[in-house]
């Protein structure tokens, strides 16, 4: 009865990485994953703040979840979800200030990302706060997934090099160059710039995409061979019974 | 049944105003508690500009606010010195177009007819932000405003930074003058 | 008159050169999403442009005469998103009431106005820039047009597609995704274009 509860939150979590993961396979949220991924640190700022606000609102909406009436439940749901963004807007914009700059209009537009409102009225309004509060985790963390992998393609092959420290100024700054570099002695640039360019990012996106239809095909071929092969299997089966009974 | 729908009306309302007072309350107490804090990144943003244009070891004179109508896009400015001698004017200005705003410090030399030193970013609202720095504004520093061309190619903000640094320089040449003062001396040349 | 030049030009700019969608990357859900029938997409562009112009008419004298003299500047995020959401009700009881068959056919699409990036990126961008409201009204106006041009392009071209012959694992979003590529980096050559101003 117990190993069943923990098993049913491990997966109340994990769905949020891979089963449902909010921008592969949802497909919601897909602005701020296309405008802040040409920069990988720009991408963890974001995911952190979008899990920031994502946790702070699962939980009050479950807590509150009995209180608010019918009729009001979606614009109660917004001013919950505006405040929080708010709040998370200037204590950036005091502590973080280079992240601020960077990801601009797009921190105030958590507010109408779909994942955040979709789970406030599918979830968070229906279940109590634990479950809520692992849920938003687990959607969170699958969404910075999601939009740090497509940072780093984008990075990677489209500048060249990585760049550590330039948002996060506490950590020193750091160049890794991986397909771009020029000293005194040497000089290549292999790095593919269109893909730091806004259509890039819809490309990149769109072969990760494939990638995940691809697999999901190559599975469900497997599934469709196998059930095949089983349906002949006893059909032969039942043929020789026959066979045998004449 | 009608004091069965006033009722709920009540309901409603009283929790949505909970829920607007709630919210107000709490993000005023976020800004009670950050609004120092950001004012204070203004101003090293600043002072990390004027340092990045003129050197490590200037001194400044403390901040003039500008406030004059015909200078809109002037918004202050500071006298920097070198052991003595002043080196410059860094104004600090700001405006926008359509594709956003920008807020920059303009150094202006301090010579007869106020050449234009080195321009910096202090913030970048501009849609296309990345390539405003390295294509445009390093390519006026220390040099004539006048030689870029602003109306051919993606433009941006080019006309507006143009625009920024003619105003710096006539108001350094109107208004605060070039007056050569020689401290052993203290002889107006 | 250079005003009204000035305006329009700004709303040629935000409309072709600063694609919303396309290099700001706001308004994708709908983008994506969008129905292939041209006429609903016709529609739902409409119903976009008006649901931005009467948003930024009614906020940005909010935030400049209610919310700056009263020193609540953050304020701003938590009522434009109300005004928007009662805003897009309004609309939709507007379309209901004048032509039913648009409201079915819109659908879901309509509520989702609410969660455009479009609608609250604009006016929350024309007062984070401090613009005028000349700027602020080209800026919305420049915007919407641009979205809805973008939306009925994208869905001629996606009634093409469905007929074509797609690798598999492209089918549906993926090769919607590439040809909104391959539209950024046509509108890419647009950008050589802005006038003296």
């Amino acid at each position: 009865m117990a190993k069943d509860k923990t098993n049913s939150k491990l997966a109340n979590f994990t769905k949020g990485l891979f089963k449902e993961n909010p921008l592969f396979v949802m497909v919601l949220g897909t602005c701020p994953a296309l405008a802040t991924t040409t920069s990988i640190e720009s991408a963890i700022g974001m995911g952190l703040l979008f899990t920031i606000v994502l946790i702070c609102s699962n939980v009050l909406i479950s807590l509150l979840r009995k209180l608010i009436p019918e009729e009001i439940k979606t614009p109660a749901f917004i001013v919950t979800i505006a405040t929080f963004v708010t709040i998370v807007k200037m204590m950036t914009q005091a502590f973080l200030p280079e992240l601020y700059n960077t990801l601009g209009v797009f921190i105030s537009l958590i507010v109408v990302n779909c994942i955040v409102l979709g789970r406030a009225e599918a979830y968070a309004s229906k279940n109590n706060v634990l479950d809520s509060l692992i849920d938003a985790i687990g959607m969170g963390l699958g969404y910075t997934l999601a939009i740090v992998s497509i940072a780093l393609v984008r990075e990677i092959l489209g500048s060249g090099m990585i760049t550590i420290g330039k948002v996060f100024t506490f950590i020193p700054l750091i160049e890794i160059p991986i397909l771009k570099y020029s000293s005194a002695t040497t000089n290549f640039d292999y790095s593919i710039p269109i893909l730091q360019q806004p259509a890039g990012a819809f490309i990149v996106f769109a072969l990760i995409l494939a990638l995940i239809a691809f697999i999901n095909n190559r599975k469900n071929e497997k599934k469709e061979t196998m059930r095949r092969m089983e349906k002949i299997a006893q059909m032969q089966k039942a043929n020789s019974n026959k066979q045998e009974v004449k | 049944m009608d004091k069965q729908k006033t009722l709920r009306y009540v309901k409603i309302s009283v929790t949505l105003g909970c829920f607007a007072a709630g919210s107000a309350l709490l993000i005023s107490l976020v800004n009670l508690f950050t609004a120092d804090i950001i004012y204070q990144n203004a101003n090293a943003a600043k002072l990390a500009a004027i340092k990045e244009i003129y050197g490590e070891n200037v001194t400044y004179a403390k901040e003039i606010i500008i406030e004059d109508a015909d200078f809109k896009y002037l918004d202050s400015y500071f006298s920097v010195t070198d052991q003595n001698n002043q080196i410059g004017t860094v104004f600090i200005t700001s405006g926008s177009n359509a594709y956003g705003n920008i807020n920059m410090a303009i150094g202006i030399n301090y010579d007869e007819s106020g050449t234009l030193g080195v321009m910096k970013l202090i913030e970048n609202g501009q849609s296309f932000a990345s390539t405003l720095q390295s294509n445009y504004v390093d390519k006026y520093n220390n040099g004539e405003i006048g030689i870029y061309d602003t109306s051919c190619g993606a433009t941006y903000g080019a006309t507006l930074i143009k625009d920024m640094a003619l105003q710096a320089q006539e108001y350094f040449v109107e208004k605060i003058g070039f007056m050569l003062v020689d401290l052993n001396e203290q002889e107006v040349r | 008159m250079s005003v009204f030049i000035a305006f329009l030009l700004a709303i040629v700019n935000t409309m072709l050169i600063d694609n919303v969608v396309l290099s700001r990357f706001y308004g994708i859900c709908p983008f994506l999403g969008v129905s292939k029938k041209v006429n609903s997409s016709l529609g739902m562009g409409a119903a976009v442009v008006f649901v931005i112009v009467l948003a930024t008419v009614i906020c940005w004298p909010i935030y400049t005469y209610i919310l700056v003299p009263a020193q609540i500047p953050f304020m701003d995020t938590v009522t434009y998103i109300l005004v928007i959401a009662s805003l897009v009700q309004l609309v939709g009881l507007i379309i209901k009431k004048y032509s039913p068959t648009l409201y079915k056919n819109l659908g879901i699409y309509l509520p989702l106005i609410t969660t455009n990036c479009a609608v609250l990126g604009v006016v929350q961008s024309n007062t984070d820039q401090s613009m005028d409201f000349v700027m602020s009204l080209a800026n919305a106006l420049g915007t919407s047009l641009g979205f809805m041009l973008i939306i009925f392009v994208f869905s001629c071209i996606r009634i093409r597609l469905e007929s074509s012959n797609v690798p598999k694992a492209f089918k549906g979003l993926p090769i919607a995704l590439i040809t909104a590529a391959l539209m950024a980096i046509a509108f890419v050559g647009l950008q050589g274009m802005v006038p003296n101003a």
